[in-house]
Formats: C-alpha cells, structure tokens, sequence
C-alpha cells in the first residue's frame, strides 16, 4: 500500500482511493470513499466542539454523571430488597447462593438500565447504542492486549474458535450463556440470537425489566423449588450466575469506557487547540467556520 | 496530522448534542479514512470506535473498524464487530460480505455460504444494482 508523500486531510483521503483500504485477494473495497468535508478534518473537529459548548456541552456530561449516581442508588434499594427476599424463604445452604445471585442481577438490571439512560442521549435506538459501545469496548481491549486474551474475558477459549461468532460474544452470553457457544450456532442462528440480545437489552433499558428478570428469575428458582426440583434448580441457579458474571464485567467495562471518554474530552480539546496553534492555525479562524 | 487520539472523544460528545449532524459524522468517517489509508490502524480504529457510538446505524462505522482489526491479523474481533453491525445497521448488504469474507478465510464454508446467501437475499430486496454486482463479483473471488 502506497500513500501520496504530503498529502493530508481530505486530500490524501481523495488520494487513497488508488490505495483502496479494505482490499483482500483483489476483491472490491467495502470501504465507501468519504465525502466532502470542509476544509481539514481537524479544524472541522474543533469548529464542532466550539458548537458544542454553546449547546451546553457540560449539561450532557453532567446527564451521564447524574445517570451513574441514580444507578448506584436503584441498585443499593434492589440489593436490599431482593436480600430480605432471600432471607425470608431460608438461610444459608442454596438459598444463601440464590440471594447472591439474584442481587447481581439486580445490580446489573439497574446497570444496564442506566447505561440504556445514558447513551439514549446520543438519539439514537438504546439497544443499538449500546451494541456499539460494547463492540467499541471490545475493540479497545483488543487493540491494548491480543484477540484470545480479549475473547477469554468473555469466557470464549481456542477450543470453540469454530463457533465463534454470535454479534459480540456478549450477546451469546445473554441469550444462552456458554451452551449457545458451544453448540456451533451457524450463522443465521447467531444472527436471531443478536437480535434476541438487542430486545433484551431495550426491555432492561425500559427501566422496569432490569428488575422484572430479576424477580422473575427468583420467582422461577424458587417455583422449581416448591416441585421438588431443587438440584436441577441449583444448577440452573448456577449457571445463571455464571452467565450473569459475564454480562456484569461487560456492563463494567462499557461503564468505564463512557466514563473515561467524558473525563477526557476537556483536556483532548485543549491538547488539539495547541497542536493547531502549533501549525500556525488559530482558533478564531476555525469559529468563523461555524 | 498530530492530532490525539482523545481528541476525537470530544467529537462523539459533540456530535452526542447534535445527533442528527451530519458533518460531525462525515467528519469523523473522512478522518479515520484518511488514518486508515496511512496504515496508522490502532488510530484510525480510534476515530472509528467513536464514529461508532455516534452513529451505531451507519454501517461504515462497523465495516471501518472491524477492517482495522482484520489488518492487525484479528479476525475474530472483526468478525464480532460484522456480525453486530449487520444487525445494528441492518439492512446491510456490506456487513453481510464482510462476514461472508472472514468466514471463507476461517474456512468455515457452511456459515460463509450462509452469509453470502443473507448477502444475496439484501441485495436482491435492495433492488439496487451496485450491491447486486458486489454479491455477484464476491462468488467469483471466492467461489
């Protein structure tokens, strides 16, 4: 692959379509060209944020602040809820396990109801934004560390190399845990198991679900109970947990990514603002632009 | 371009307050383009990842990323990242090849065949000709 020497900006993007990206064994690109954009990309970058900031800018960061802190309190008020619950039926033994399982899906519904809040401001579908954060979560990751120690994290091993693939591990994670990975799902049916994940992920961000599961989840466990079932109940209780652990360290990670880019963004811009004064670019001639 | 990376973060905020901006998403695609075209992957897949949660719908952001992850030799991650985005982005003919491609290169024929026919089908209720020719030209690379 060869570059235009000194070409930048739109520029060399018009020039890389002789390098046309995206190439393997000469078939076409899938990489659209992109289209016009007013003058350098990186002063449209910064003619942007200077929109921003009249738009309130700081009023979006404190939404996401606000959303966090709301989760924290929906999650210490379904902990507490769901462990009287859990005490109520018994002590210790198999219950003890199910309280515990049951308040980390209370945490998590609360979780991923806050993260369905948060990335509702960027206007688009939640599940579909979230879908995006958890593939941008997962890209981060594998850029820092290799694809397997990546995969891992998401309980997926080597051995199962040939039935990878279900839009995001997460999502196989959710709808059917690891029996879904190793049961070589093809294609079609890891496609429909993705868009199960995106409706569960709409109803937890719905608010009420994110509690729902977790009731209904209880209530399943302990119905399995009441008819005698109780050791096929125990290794469903389990694997729930398991599943749910998996699903919980995702949310964790998608949390800290949002929070980062939000912490960030501030001294990003002051760090371009000098990279373009440094190049002989003032900021006063990027606000005419807006 | 010395611009940091971080930088684009607060294009994705910007663009957060003005989702229906198209210049911001135009922007971002044009410069992670132009990165990508220089084989500064990890950063281009930086611009990338944000391009992605401004625009989750737009497929090129899927396509774009997963691309820079298949040029450092991960091609599971872009499979993963396919596979979301032709659901995200759906219908998207593109994000169907991408998968039919990794697929064929991970010699897992049934599945590739799979996604080539979803491919097919999308083009084909497209009723656009230039995804009909690119279903049709990707069985004569990869038969």
């Amino acid at each position: 692959m060869s570059a235009v020497p000194g070409a930048t900006g739109v520029a060399a993007a018009r020039n890389a379509s002789t390098i046309v990206p995206g190439v393997t064994f000469g078939a076409a690109s899938l990489l659209a060209l992109p289209g016009d954009v007013a003058g350098d990309p990186l002063l449209a970058l910064i003619a942007l944020d200077g929109k921003g900031r009249r738009l309130g800018l700081r009023n979006a960061i404190s939404q996401v602040n606000s959303a966090s802190s709301q989760r924290h309190a929906a999650w210490e008020a379904q902990k507490r809820a769901l462990r009287e619950a859990a005490q109520a039926a018994s002590e210790g033994g198999f219950w003890h396990d199910l309280g515990k399982t049951c308040c980390t899906v209370a945490r998590i519904g609360a979780v991923v109801a806050s993260v369905g809040a948060a990335v509702a401001t960027c206007g688009a579908a939640a599940p579909i934004a979230a879908l995006a954060i958890a593939g941008a979560v997962m890209s981060t990751a594998a850029f820092a560390q290799s694809e397997w120690h990546v995969l891992e994290k998401f309980d997926v091993d080597a051995k199962l190399a040939g039935h990878i693939e279900i839009g995001l591990t997460v999502g196989g994670a959710v709808c059917g845990g690891a029996a879904a990975v190793g049961a070589g799902l093809t294609s079609a049916e890891a496609a429909s198991g993705v868009q199960e994940w995106v409706g569960v992920g709409s109803r937890i961000a719905g608010g009420a679900a994110g509690a729902s599961s977790a009731v209904a989840g209880y209530a399943h466990v302990r119905e399995g109970m009441a008819a005698g079932k109780v050791e096929q109940r125990q290794a469903d209780a389990i694997a729930w947990a398991a599943r749910e652990a998996r699903l919980g360290r995702l949310i964790d990670e998608i949390l800290s990514e949002i929070n980062d880019a939000e912490k960030s963004h501030r001294s990003a811009v002051d760090h371009v603002s000098r990279t373009l004064d440094l190049r002989g670019t003032t900021l006063s001639i990027a606000a005419a632009r807006v | 371009m010395n611009a940091v990376p971080s930088a684009f973060s607060a294009a994705a905020s910007v663009a957060r307050a003005n989702s229906d901006d198209e210049t911001a998403i135009e922007t971002l695609y044009a410069t992670g383009h132009w990165l990508h075209a220089n084989e500064r992957w990890a950063d281009a897949a930086t611009v990338f990842r944000v391009m992605l949660q401004v625009a989750p719908g737009d497929e090129r952001s899927w396509l774009a990323l997963g691309d820079c992850h298949e040029r450092i030799d991960q091609k599971y991650i872009a499979l993963e990242l396919y596979s979301a985005g032709a659901v995200a982005a759906e219908p998207s003919v593109r994000c169907q090849i991408a998968r039919f491609r990794v697929l064929y290169d991970l010699d897992r024929g049934t599945d590739a065949d799979h996604a080539f026919e979803r491919a097919a089908e999308l083009a084909l209720e497209s009723g656009d000709p230039d995804l009909m020719g690119l279903t049709q030209r990707e069985r004569a690379v990869r038969p």
